[in-house]
């Protein structure tokens, strides 16, 4: 069945984009959404999210421009899709609106040894893009775990984060130049703004609603040479967390430091303790992050652990506070090794055991199990997301503990910490939990989030660190930014007068 | 026509100088209702008593601007040395934060003399953040949550290291010039003083070698605290300063760096001696803006872009540009046409929405 849309507006989209245009139902179903398990749960309990009238693919940004003014005119809202992969409801598609592909900006505009400046499209594939710059001896350094599954644009657009961040930084530093089309079908260059605010820290994060961003000029780097592993048993959390603290406040800048909660560490210790296969706990730990099988029998035993979190949360609180810390120390041979040594002495400071380079090589190894396809647990009634958050040293363990008290009575509840900056780190929760029903599981799921942020803000924590807030965070942005939500509401109005671009997404129109 | 104490109609207790109205702020909280009670009076931000100058004459009310003075709201209002964050008000100095920092045992980074002796509301409100620092980062960049005024109230976000809640709202009112209300405080991120230092002058044939030798130091994965490029009679040298932790590891990388590009080394003396003459030190002078930035260049345009000038500096050298600067003061960079106007819609927006 091919959808009503307006005569006029098909025949403006068929002059800007020719055939590459569709409203046949499948494309319409496949640009619905991203990956926002609440999606996932909505469609379980019947009730699936709203089709785009149209999805269209230019391949230029003089189309994007054609098109943002054509919707400008016909008041038709527009949701920008990049891979797809958000997991925050922020591609999901608005009822009467054109998902805009584009993925067919795929071009490498620039590169610039001598400025170490990459220009390059938005619907440029992570993982390809990345590979291309290695042809060239360089690398962005950003490799999120989605890399696989998302686009450049995507990345700069929820403000996204790779596992290198504590190395080369969040996207947000590493963008000298966007190129924007605004609500109004201009086409501008950050650039070009000169003195006055600083536009490209305003449209990094805006998830397509100030501008559809169609091209990113990035800072690149040499590859680098060399590369040193380390794993550390530490004897508590609160030991691991100030030997992050020390290294960061030093000045090194270590690629990786990531240490694991008592529960993740005891499920990434058993996948990555040099055995094939890994047992059941590392096995438990795949089926979590939707890449490991899951048999009739296994499905029956996870949704019976799950239906009793309280329990699980409190055997896991009677773990040991071991956790294991995995570093990964790169640049110059010198630097690498002089990174490594220093959190070394800070570990042994700390009465860390030395676990030798395995936990970091396997790390490097299965970074990227982390499936596009959502979990499998959700075929056998439970679900699964992850929810990461960010504060400064001394807020960790108490937002840490304030989290999991919040939700211990709905869902089982681990976490690690990473990106590590001077001033603190993001906790990255993972949660799993299941009910009777869809609609009841839909329910627990939605309490899980709120508890999860209510605890956040309560606690003074920033509720998002590199997933966005699209629609899964929308309910707790008015208590996050305050007054600060007018700043917003005044972009919108001076960058989308139409406000066609995105609508609804980060902030409830109501909201502002 | 000196300063009296007068009521203003809508703030009540005020000074007026016959002509305009002075209004100081005894808390960054009071800033909204000050805001607030002016309406759609014009006013405007000072730091400090207002000038003996500021439009006096015997009209009384001719303009109507309110001076909504800062100055008072200078106090560092906590320091946490484990989360590396000081909360300081608009209206303290650099120079005074620097100060209270000194007696914990940490420091904001090198600050710049002529930065010194500015407020931090001043300097983020006009945008002057930069700081040319490899190793601590620009000013902008360690600004880790800001508390803005708008007659509706005071903003106020998370103080975390890094967020993705949308847009850095944050970051709005820095370079808005206070069109986007009144910056009321900041959480600015602080380091451990480092007593491990040392100073390196490297000299150069042209501009090109010397950049190709920062790049080349850069790439070591090297930070040093600040580096400059300057002319010195016909050759140009690249100084810099380098903070521990381990410092004689980090010398020991540079020199292997320095050795590879056959480049004459002189310790100490010369960087040593640009970093008193540019740096703020506890206790030393601020002084006003001597050296000013005239263009930033794109990294491989920087010969071209010192060209003719007799002495320039070159401050804030990273792989894609840098900023040039001269010995005088110079207009701020001119902001292009169409993004200015964008700009006043935003403000016109935000003014509009906070009438509401």
């Amino acid at each position: 069945m091919v959808t009503p849309i307006p005569r006029g507006l098909m025949d403006g989209l068929t002059d800007i984009v020719g055939d590459r245009l569709s409203t046949t139902p499948p494309d319409r179903t496949a640009y619905a959404r991203d990956l926002w398990p609440r999606s996932q749960l909505d469609r379980l309990a019947g009730d699936p999210p709203e089709r785009p009238l149209a999805v269209v693919w230019p391949t230029s940004v003089e189309e994007v421009a054609a098109l943002v003014t054509l919707c400008a005119r016909e008041r038709v809202p527009i949701v920008p899709f990049g891979a797809g992969s958000g997991v925050c409801g922020g591609a999901r598609a608005v009822p009467g609106g054109l998902v805009i592909d584009l993925k067919r900006l795929k071009r490498i505009r620039r590169i610039d040894r001598a400025a170490m400046v990459v220009e390059v499209e938005a619907g440029f594939m992570g993982e390809r893009f990345e590979r291309t710059l290695e042809r060239h001896g360089l690398t962005l350094g950003h490799f999120p775990s989605s890399i696989l599954c998302s686009t450049v644009g995507g990345w700069v657009a929820a403000r996204s984060a790779g596992q290198c961040s504590s190395r080369y930084g969040k996207i947000e530093d590493m963008v000298v130049d966007l190129e924007v089309v605004t609500g109004d079908g201009r086409i501008r260059r950050t650039s070009q703004a000169g003195g006055g605010l600083d536009w490209n820290q305003l449209f990094i994060g805006s998830e397509g609603t100030l501008g559809l961003i169609t091209a990113v000029t990035l800072r690149v780097h040499r590859q680098p040479e060399a590369r040193a592993f380390r794993g550390w048993r530490m004897p508590t959390m609160a030991a691991g967390l100030d030997v992050m603290r020390q290294t960061m406040q030093a000045g090194l800048r270590p690629a990786v430091m990531r240490m694991y909660d008592p529960v993740d560490t005891l499920l990434v210790g058993s996948k990555d303790d040099g055995k094939s296969g890994g047992g059941q706990l590392g096995k438990l730990k795949a089926i979590l992050a939707g890449t490991g099988q899951l048999d009739d029998l296994k499905q029956a035993a996870t949704r019976r652990a799950l239906a009793a979190p309280r329990l699980l949360n409190f055997a896991i609180r009677q773990l040991p506070e071991t956790s294991l810390l995995v570093t990964v120390s790169e640049g110059s041979p010198g630097e690498a090794r002089q990174t490594d040594e220093a959190i070394a002495e800070y570990a042994l400071a700390a009465g860390a055991l030395d676990l030798g380079e395995r936990p970091g090589r396997a790390w490097m190894a299965h970074r990227y199990d982390v499936s596009y396809k959502q979990s499998k647990l959700y075929r056998s009634g439970c679900f699964v997301d992850t929810f990461e958050v960010a504060t400064t040293w001394a807020g960790i363990e108490p937002l840490y503990d304030a989290v999991r008290r919040a939700v211990a009575a709905e869902v089982l509840v681990m976490a690690h910490f990473s990106h590590v900056y001077p001033g603190g780190c993001s906790i990255y929760f993972t949660f799993a939990g299941t009910a009777r029903d869809p609609g009841r599981m839909r329910q627990r799921y939605l309490r899980t989030w709120r508890e999860a942020l209510d605890a956040t803000v309560a606690r003074g924590g920033a509720i998002a660190h590199h997933h966005g807030a699209g629609l899964s965070r929308r309910s707790h942005m008015v208590a996050t930014h305050g007054e600060a939500r007018r700043y917003f509401a005044a972009l919108k109005a001076a960058c989308d007068p139409a406000g066609i671009l995105n609508p609804g997404k980060l902030f409830a129109e109501e909201a502002l | 026509m000196s300063w009296r104490s007068a009521r203003h109609p809508r703030l009540g207790a005020a000074q007026t100088n016959g002509a305009r109205w002075w209004v100081r702020a005894a808390t960054p909280e009071a800033l909204p209702g000050i805001l607030a009670a002016l309406g759609d009076a014009p006013w405007r931000a000072t730091f400090g008593a207002p000038p003996a100058d500021a439009n006096a004459n015997a009209n009384a009310g001719a303009d109507g601007l309110c001076l909504i003075d800062l100055g008072g709201l200078d106090a560092v209002r906590s320091v946490e040395p484990d989360n590396g964050v000081a909360h300081v008000e608009a209206g303290c100095t650099w120079s005074g934060l620097e100060r209270t920092l000194a007696g914990r045992g940490l420091t904001v980074g090198p600050i710049p003399r002529w930065l010194a002796g500015r407020t931090v509301g001043e300097t983020l409100s006009d945008g002057w953040t930069a700081r040319p620092s490899p190793r601590y980062g620009r000013l902008r960049d360690g600004v880790l949550a800001l508390r803005t005024a708008l007659p509706t109230g005071l903003t106020g976000c998370a103080v975390a290291p890094r967020r993705a809640t949308g847009p850095d709202l944050g970051r709005l009112p820095t370079g808005a010039g206070h069109r986007a209300g009144l910056i009321a405080d900041a959480h600015i991120r602080v380091w451990p003083q480092n007593t491990e230092r040392a100073w390196r002058r490297l000299k150069l044939r042209g501009w090109n070698e010397a950049r190709a030798a920062a790049m080349a130091i850069f790439s070591e994965g090297l930070r040093p605290a600040w580096w400059c490029l300057r002319r010195d009679r016909r050759q140009v040298a690249l100084e810099l300063e380098m903070h521990g932790p381990r410092l004689n590891g980090q010398l020991e990388r540079l020199d292997a760096v320095v050795d590879g590009l056959d480049l004459t080394v002189h310790r100490d003396d010369a960087a040593a001696a640009l970093a008193a003459e540019r740096f703020w030190q506890p206790g030393g002078e601020t002084e006003p803006l001597t050296m000013s930035p005239i263009a930033a260049v794109d990294g491989a345009d920087l010969a071209a872009g010192v060209k003719g000038i007799a002495k320039a500096e070159v401050w804030d050298l990273r792989p894609e540009g840098a900023t040039i600067y001269v010995p005088r003061a110079a207009d701020p960079p001119p902001v292009d046409d169409d993004w200015a106007a964008l700009s006043a819609r935003v403000f016109a927006a935000l003014a509009d929405g906070s009438r509401r």
